[in-house]
């Protein structure tokens, strides 16, 4: 039977957290979404808009990231947010303990929005902030940038997200954390009032709860779902380029304390340099080689370090073993397949040397060299990623990742599958003809190793040899 | 300060010393020692680090121990409890060098000022002060393997475990044991009268197996680490002196006495092998910073393009069901061994209980 091949940008958005792998989301589908209202700055006191809205996150179809706020009642989307990765949090307004509002704060810069739910039930708030800050930080795809497992990551800001939705952000942009802490803090008995009234002419009661057949607020939070924000009229929509971004935005995850964070890492820190961003320009094509689509990247490059992130959000499915009865394919251990013995005639090939060393570590203190390569995957760590990888392979969320190796549509789809028997097994399937399967490898093999080079400099050297 | 701003690190002696030299920390080096009593050649020892993974739910709560809680703790002692798990580590390390006095030993910038600006703080507050100090994170996230160690555990199906570290070290005389889950440090009493202080350890040692005894179990897993003065910067001390000594008070002739030639031998030879060593933990800390998954799936790919990689998955799932029988085949065993040990025992009336005999393996 045929496989469909599937346009890349599907895979891409195969969404890498929990709860969503297997199935191949439209790019218009959104990752989280909830009823909410906007609010205001007037008078030094942050009041609620009195109009029935909606919060979603989504990405469009060049894999950015958008926080978006439609009104439910005319439909217009008033605010159309670009995220970067690490640049923005979004949390609960402790100050404020009568209502439930939440902050999307900026890293980059002082800019704020605030919003109160309009979630009938309370309970879910706090899943869906964190769903907010897991797709907005962890996008459904890889290479873009981004540290730590969800939530407030502590990473130096990407920059230039999010440009003023008007008035409301500009007057909110100079407060600082005590200034927005007294305006709620000191909240005073007619503002509780007013945002009460407020709930209440929404048929929220003070509780929050809603009431039924109120004025279509009993609609579902799906209503939305169908349409498609992007091409849709966006008053403000706001965009900055990921060439606005400031030169050393690669190293922010190398000052942080975000987990993957490794201040001389040579993959982190060419993040930035190369700096290719938007080579092809044109947004929309949805059927991308892995170089467009990896040039089109935030950052340009593949982020290797993205590969940690990746892993620690995947959710270990409970009490699984790696190679345990409810992961697909038979059983095995990936280090008993790369025995030392295949491996090193491998190594001794003068060609494959060439072809290897690029994926070698280059630090001053492991200098490159086949001695290494022959060290290397006699190493422990190379054994332990060898282990992670097997282990990532079978939750079925590598898909993604593996496309970007080039490795075949079977393999990426047993990828998918979390067959890791399959996607070995494909790997050795022929390519489809003679020249495309030239024209793929020398490809595969240039981005790769373009993936694991740390800078120009190299990528020059290793052309000429 | 939340627990995702820092990774977990490795255990590994070669991490240990170069995250201390990472802090800025002069003149000390971590070393592995397989047994308590290999401890008492280390001179001179500033500490031993005690660690052992242990079950979650069996971490160590306060008993009747002799916690300090009086003014040792703002005159002589420094010890910050743990405030994140994955920093046990570091805070152990920490814990340890801030309570070394010893010439050999220069604490530098970032552990002194650590040390002062905290002094007066009480132990959680020292805690807090150290997971929020940037520089500290960053030097010890630095060392975090590409991998993450959590995800192997978690998908290995590991039990909920925690690695614990548990420092001795001797201060002013007597014996302290630093564990930065207790409230406070345990006092385990003076060091023997007349006992130099270089041969602290040796009190220590009974202390120490106690422990360990107190947190056995059929499967434990510890290391014994020994904080010590940097070899190679002795050897070299030790070299220089007696270079020094021979350029001045030598033999006119110019030429070296044998015993003077062999010793210089040696000392050259102990130097590059040390030497040898700092390279190779650089090399492999180089190692546990990357990130090899690219490089494994180019091995399959070009394995795959050879022909190879079909024949190399049937041999792994061979092996691997292989090893499941044999596991079940000593599983069942075991459970017999078992059987008949309690049957013996019920028979022989001793009243012993069955389960105490352990199964063959």
């Amino acid at each position: 039977k045929s496989l469909q091949k599937p346009p890349r940008q599907s895979t891409m958005s195969h969404a890498l957290f929990a709860g969503s792998g297997g199935s191949v989301a439209p790019a218009s589908r959104y990752l989280v979404e909830f009823k909410a209202g906007k609010m205001t700055l007037q008078d030094g006191w942050v009041r609620p808009i009195n109009k029935k809205g909606m919060v979603y996150v989504h990405q469009s179809d060049d894999n950015l990231m958008h926080f978006c706020w439609k009104d439910r009642t005319s439909g217009l989307v008033e605010d159309d947010l670009i995220i970067f990765p690490d640049d923005c949090e979004f949390k609960r307004v402790t100050q404020c303990t009568t209502g439930r509002v939440y902050l999307l704060k900026f890293k980059s810069s002082s800019k704020k929005y605030f919003f109160w739910m309009q979630e009938p039930k309370e309970d879910k708030d706090a899943d869906l902030c964190k769903k907010v800050n897991d797709s907005l930080n962890n996008p459904p795809q890889p290479g873009s940038g981004r540290a730590g497992g969800g939530g407030a990551a502590s990473a130096g800001g990407i920059g230039g997200a999010g440009g003023g939705s008007g008035s409301l952000s500009s007057a909110l942009s100079g407060l600082g954390e005590s200034e927005l802490s007294s305006m709620f803090g000191n909240i005073s008995q007619s503002e509780l009032m007013q945002l009460l009234q407020m709930g209440m002419q929404m048929g929220l009661s003070p509780s929050g709860m809603m009431r039924p057949a109120s004025t279509g607020a009993g609609s579902t939070a799906s209503d939305g779902a169908s349409e498609a924000p992007t091409g849709s009229s966006v008053p403000s929509r706001v965009q900055s380029s990921p060439g606005v971004r400031p030169a050393g935005s690669g190293a922010n995850s190398a000052a942080s304390g975000a987990r993957q964070t490794m201040p001389e890492r040579p993959a982190t820190a060419a993040a930035s340099a190369g700096g290719v961003a938007a080579g092809s320009g044109g947004g929309r094509e949805l059927q991308q080689t892995p170089l467009q689509q990896q040039q089109r990247t935030a950052g340009g490059r593949i982020q290797l370090s993205d590969l940690q992130t990746i892993l620690t959000s995947i959710q270990a499915p409970e009490g699984a073993a790696p190679a345990s009865a409810g992961s697909a394919g038979a059983q095995f251990d990936l280090n008993d397949a790369l025995p030392i013995e295949s491996l090193l005639p491998l190594l001794a090939d003068a060609q494959l040397q060439a072809r290897l060393m690029p994926f070698l570590p280059d630090s001053p203190d492991l200098p490159r060299s086949v001695d290494e390569l022959r060290r290397s995957v006699q190493s422990p760590q190379f054994r332990q990623c060898v282990s992670a990888f097997a282990a990532a392979l079978r939750t079925g969320e590598l898909g993604p990742l593996v496309a970007q190796f080039g490795v075949g549509e079977a393999a990426v789809q047993a990828a998918n599958e979390g067959n890791a028997e399959a996607f070995m097994r494909a790997l050795q399937q022929p390519k489809p003809t003679a020249a495309a399967a030239a024209a793929e490898g020398s490809e595969d093999v240039e981005m790769a190793a373009s993936a694991a080079k740390p800078d120009a400099k190299d990528e020059e050297k290793m052309d000429e040899s | 300060m939340s627990e995702s701003d820092w990774c977990l690190i490795e255990s590994d002696p070669g991490v240990f010393t170069e995250l201390i030299r990472g802090f800025g920390c002069k003149g000390v080096e971590v070393e592995e020692i397989w047994s308590l009593e290999d401890s008492i050649e280390l001179k001179p020892l500033h500490g031993l680090i005690f660690l052992f993974m242990c079950e979650k739910e069996q971490q160590p709560t306060d008993t009747d121990e002799s916690i300090v809680l009086d003014s040792r703790l703002e005159e002589e002692i420094y010890f910050a409890n743990q405030v994140v798990n994955n920093a046990c580590a570091t805070l152990a390390i920490v814990n340890l060098l801030l309570n070394v006095q010893h010439q050999d030993v220069e604490l530098g910038d970032a552990l002194q000022n650590l040390k002062s600006f905290s002094a007066s703080f009480d132990s959680k507050t020292k805690g807090l002060a150290l997971a929020n100090s940037p520089l500290i994170r960053q030097v010890h996230n630095s060392f975090s393997r590409q991998t993450m160690l959590e995800f192997d555990n978690s998908l290995a199906g590991e039990r909920d475990e925690a690695s614990h570290f548990i420092a001795y070290v001797p201060i002013n005389g007597r014996l302290y044991e630093l564990d930065g889950l207790k409230r406070g440090p345990i006092d385990h009493g003076r060091l023997p009268d007349g006992l130099p202080t270089e041969e602290w350890v040796q009190h220590a040692i009974p202390v120490i197996r106690k422990r360990m005894q107190r947190y056995a179990s059929s499967e434990l897993r510890f290391t014994l680490l020994a904080v010590i003065s940097d070899r190679k910067t002795a050897l070299q001390k030790q070299l220089d002196t007696m270079t020094a000594a021979l350029d001045e008070g030598g033999d006119e002739s110019g030429g070296l006495t044998e015993a003077a030639a062999a010793e210089i031998s040696r000392l050259t030879e102990a130097i590059s092998h040390e030497e040898e060593k700092i390279a190779r933990y650089k090399r492999e800390n180089a190692r546990r910073r990357h990130n090899y998954i690219p490089m494994v799936v180019e091995l399959l790919k070009i394995l795959g393009e050879r022909g190879q990689l079909n024949g190399l998955v049937d041999a792994a799932i061979d092996k691997s069901r292989n090893r499941q029988a044999w596991k079940a085949e000593g599983d069942r065993s075991a459970t017999k061994d078992a059987q008949a040990a309690k049957t013996a025992a019920s028979a022989a009336g001793t009243g012993e209980k069955g389960a105490d005999a352990k199964p063959s393996n």
